[in-house]
């Protein structure tokens, strides 16, 4: 039988234990979630991109680009890491959806291919070279938007996703069957998964 | 790298002539423009006469009650030698044929399975495979041009040519596209007139085709004339680089997107810096009524279009025209003329047929009740607005009763050149501008009482030169959206190149939209219905109607819902609190020493 101070000793033992274990947990959380990444980048475009700027159409501005099927596009922005923890690049996309009017081909951020190490306060700039393809799955009046791109990240074993907004949304309107040699005529053929 | 990064300040207006494609279609151009349209033509001013009919017309044509036309049925039927529209059109041997079609059912079946189309892999058909093989797309083909030569312009025994339905009614001759038996569309298009100058079309119902029920391409003089277009999946007449055109007495509805479409016609007036009234125009339509379509009316570089004594009304827009959509010849839209049109009540919303889980339009074709009135949109427009200018220069929209249009009256906004493909500096502020809206009677019910617009006249306060002169509310004001205290008159017009970037904002999210794919894209709210307009009266007979709830707009993420960059998350907060919690708990629980 244990005695009553031995129990209360070994109560209050738990109880730091617990709390540490739960402040270390809680404190983990909070680095990872103070993981940042520049909010906002001037983009920049290169290949084959034919752009217009318009700072005051749209919400926020335009970058409208020409679609040309086939063409090669280079999209450049900083990235910096304003949070305090080094992070892991790991892939940087244009959005989530599974057929888009800009495919992505290649990513290099500074020099690097990914996965690539941004220490805090670093910046480098994101050349990511899309493909503009797909038209088929899009209709001859349609838009697509990419307001922001999506960094992946990896910090402490933890996976993250930042968005970063680009300074203006780039605009990319789908052409017609003229200009998007894959589109069959059949509606039935053009309707992306949702 | 061929970047042009503009900024609107110190950039010129100007108007690019556009060289440029078709909607989806080939690549196409305007005719000469030397042509004119054709007049009515009796059978004895015809030089050759063709009929056509089925083997139940004698009985249908027994029921006509008027005296009259039942003997000349009964007269043309015993010259009856075809059974198909098609094959009286084949065998036309001299220009200026008439072709009669008698009251009956017309499916065309010869076209429904022609053999020529196994052939066909897809993508674009080309002239000459209309003329080879028009069956690929079309229930019935009228080509008139040969392949031979370069022109664009009729020159074989088809110019000239008038088909009359000879029915009591347009529907007495009807043809149907229809379905496959796999539930998929049967054809494109009903009839096509192709390089056809001089197409005489009168009297005759079409409907259920995979996009066009009468379509008339690259055409100088036309005539559509008593026609009935329904229950399409895209529009009801749809004109397209064609000239000299007169579209008189029709009805279409139910059509996916719009009811009438003279898309890209000739721009005839592109050089001419004086808004309508014109003296020559590319198409006349009037005396239609066009209703219960996505659009009542609509036109990409619908140019020159002279649209007057029309109804429009209970569509999801009523006249659309815009220079959003790339590839159309004609770019900006110009010198659109309205007036004395009844423009009202466009609100009826079919955006719901699109969206959800598994809405009527996803079905096979054949299993959607297109032929009940099932619309399923194609193209997205602000539910309840009258008229929509979306790009557009040199429009006059006068004297017309625009009433109960519960979002706009009718609205006026700019779109960049780079949105349809126009990367040069001068395209990106070549619309809209000069665009004139006078002596316009707003929320006036013919029978008294008042059903004003949400607002009458919405406006991005951008553009040199529009106006609003004369306009007369039943309420007692003109409503706007516009900044300024009073809309332009015509003696000053507006002097803002570019516009409100906060007002232009709708347009981009709005235009992601996809029936299939995207049906109800964040950040637009066009698609929503709006409220009914305080103060609406209901009319005589009309039951009253529910003051709806405005549906809250979908607020724009702008991408991809992500977790918080910034702030402390609440995860921490609670550690926090219990680590608190926990050296409360210790100091409370810590037994007294009594020694101390």
């Amino acid at each position: 039988m244990i005695d009553e101070p031995r129990r209360r000793w070994r109560g209050r033992v738990a109880l730091w234990l617990g709390g540490a274990a739960l402040l270390v947990a809680m404190t983990l959380v909070a680095t990872v979630a103070s993981v940042r990444i520049s909010g906002t980048a001037p983009v920049g475009f290169g290949g084959a991109a034919e752009v217009v700027t318009l700072p005051h159409y749209g919400d926020g501005g335009s970058h409208i680009l020409n679609y040309a099927h086939g063409d090669l596009v280079t999209l450049t922005f900083p990235l910096t890491n304003t949070g305090r923890l080094p992070v892991t690049v790991t892939a940087v996309r244009l959005g989530d959806r599974p057929l888009s009017l800009l495919e992505p081909q290649d990513v290099v951020v500074g020099s690097a291919r990914l996965p690539m190490r941004l220490d805090p306060g670093k910046s480098a700039s994101v050349v990511l070279t899309a493909r503009e393809g797909n038209c088929r799955y899009f209709h001859e009046r349609e838009i697509e938007l990419f307001p922001a791109a999506l960094v992946d990240l990896e910090v402490l074993g933890v996976n993250l996703t930042r968005r970063v907004a680009f300074d203006h949304e780039i605009v990319v309107h789908s052409p017609m069957i003229v200009g998007c040699p894959d589109r069959t005529l059949d509606r039935s053929d053009d309707i992306r998964p949702r | 790298m061929r970047r042009a990064a503009l900024f609107l300040a110190g950039l010129m207006l100007a108007l690019t002539p556009t060289v440029a494609h078709a909607h989806e279609e080939r690549a196409s151009q305007f005719p000469p423009g030397n042509g004119h349209t054709p007049t009515y033509r009796t059978a004895a001013q015809a030089a050759d006469v063709l009929v056509v009919c089925k083997p139940d017309t004698a009985s249908l044509v027994a029921r006509i009650a008027d005296p009259a036309l039942r003997a000349r049925n009964e007269q043309l039927l015993k010259r009856c030698g075809f059974a198909h529209l098609q094959a009286a059109v084949d065998a036309v041997r001299v220009r200026r044929t008439n072709i009669y079609v008698l009251p009956g059912h017309y499916r065309e079946e010869p076209s429904l399975s022609a053999p020529c189309t196994k052939s066909y892999a897809g993508g674009i058909v080309t002239y000459e495979q209309v003329v080879s093989c028009g069956e690929i797309v079309d229930l019935v083909t009228i080509a008139g041009d040969s392949v031979t030569d370069p022109d664009i312009v009729c020159d074989n025994q088809l110019c000239d040519l008038q088909i009359e339905g000879t029915g009591a009614a347009p529907t007495d001759v009807l043809f149907t596209a229809g379905f496959r038996a796999d539930g998929d569309w049967a054809k494109h298009n009903v009839l096509k007139a192709d390089r056809a100058d001089g197409i005489y079309l009168k009297n005759m119902g079409f409907e259920l085709a995979k996009e066009n029920a009468v379509y008339v391409h690259e055409t100088d003089g036309y005539v559509i004339d008593n026609v009935v277009a329904r229950n399409n999946d895209l529009y009801g007449i749809l004109t397209f680089t064609s000239d000299h055109g007169l579209i008189k007495n029709c009805e279409t509805h139910h059509n996916g997107d719009s009811g009438i479409y003279p898309g890209s016609a000739a721009d005839v007036n592109a050089a001419s810096t004086q808004p309508p009234p014109l003296t020559r125009w590319s198409v006349e339509i009037t005396g239609c009524n066009t209703h219960h379509n996505a659009l009542g009316f609509s036109g990409t570089a619908g140019n020159s279009v002279y649209f007057h004594d029309n109804r429009v009304h209970d569509n999801g827009a009523g006249y659309v025209t815009d220079s959003f959509v790339g590839g159309h010849p004609g770019m900006p839209q110009d010198h659109a003329w309205l007036e004395d049109n009844d423009i009202y009540s466009n609100n009826t919303n079919y955006y719901g047929n699109v969206q959800g889980s598994s809405p009527p339009c996803s079905r096979r074709p054949a299993a959607v009740g297109y032929e009940k009135g099932m619309v399923c949109p194609s193209f997205q427009v602000p539910v309840g607005t009258g008229i929509l200018i979306a790009g557009g220069n040199y429009n006059l929209i006068r004297n017309n009763r625009i009433y109960d249009n519960w979002r706009n009256g009718a609205m006026l906004f700019w779109v960049p050149g780079a949105i349809r493909g126009d990367m040069t500096a001068s395209g990106q502020l070549d619309t809209s501008n000069h665009n004139r809206y006078i002596g316009n009677r707003l929320g006036f019910h013919p029978a008294g009482v008042t059903q004003p617009n949400g607002t009458d006249f919405w406006w991005d306060d951008q553009g040199l030169g529009n106006c609003w002169e004369g306009n007369v509310a039943a309420t007692g004001q003109v409503t706007t959206n516009a900044v300024v205290p009073v809309l332009p008159t015509c003696a000053v017009g507006s002097i803002l190149p570019a516009g409100s970037g906060a007002k232009s904002a709708t347009l981009l999210p709005c235009s992601m939209y996809n029936r299939n794919s995207e049906p109800d894209p964040p950040g637009c709210d066009w698609l929503d219905s709006p409220a009914p307009p305080r103060g609406r009266q209901a009319a005589p007979g009309e039951p009253i109607v529910a003051a709806a709830a405005v549906t809250a707009p979908t607020q724009s993420t702008g991408g991809d819902a992500l977790p918080a960059t910034g702030g402390t998350p609440p995860v921490l907060l609670a550690g926090v609190v219990l680590v608190a919690g926990l050296l409360v708990y210790r100091r409370v629980r810590r037994p007294v020493d009594p020694s101390r």
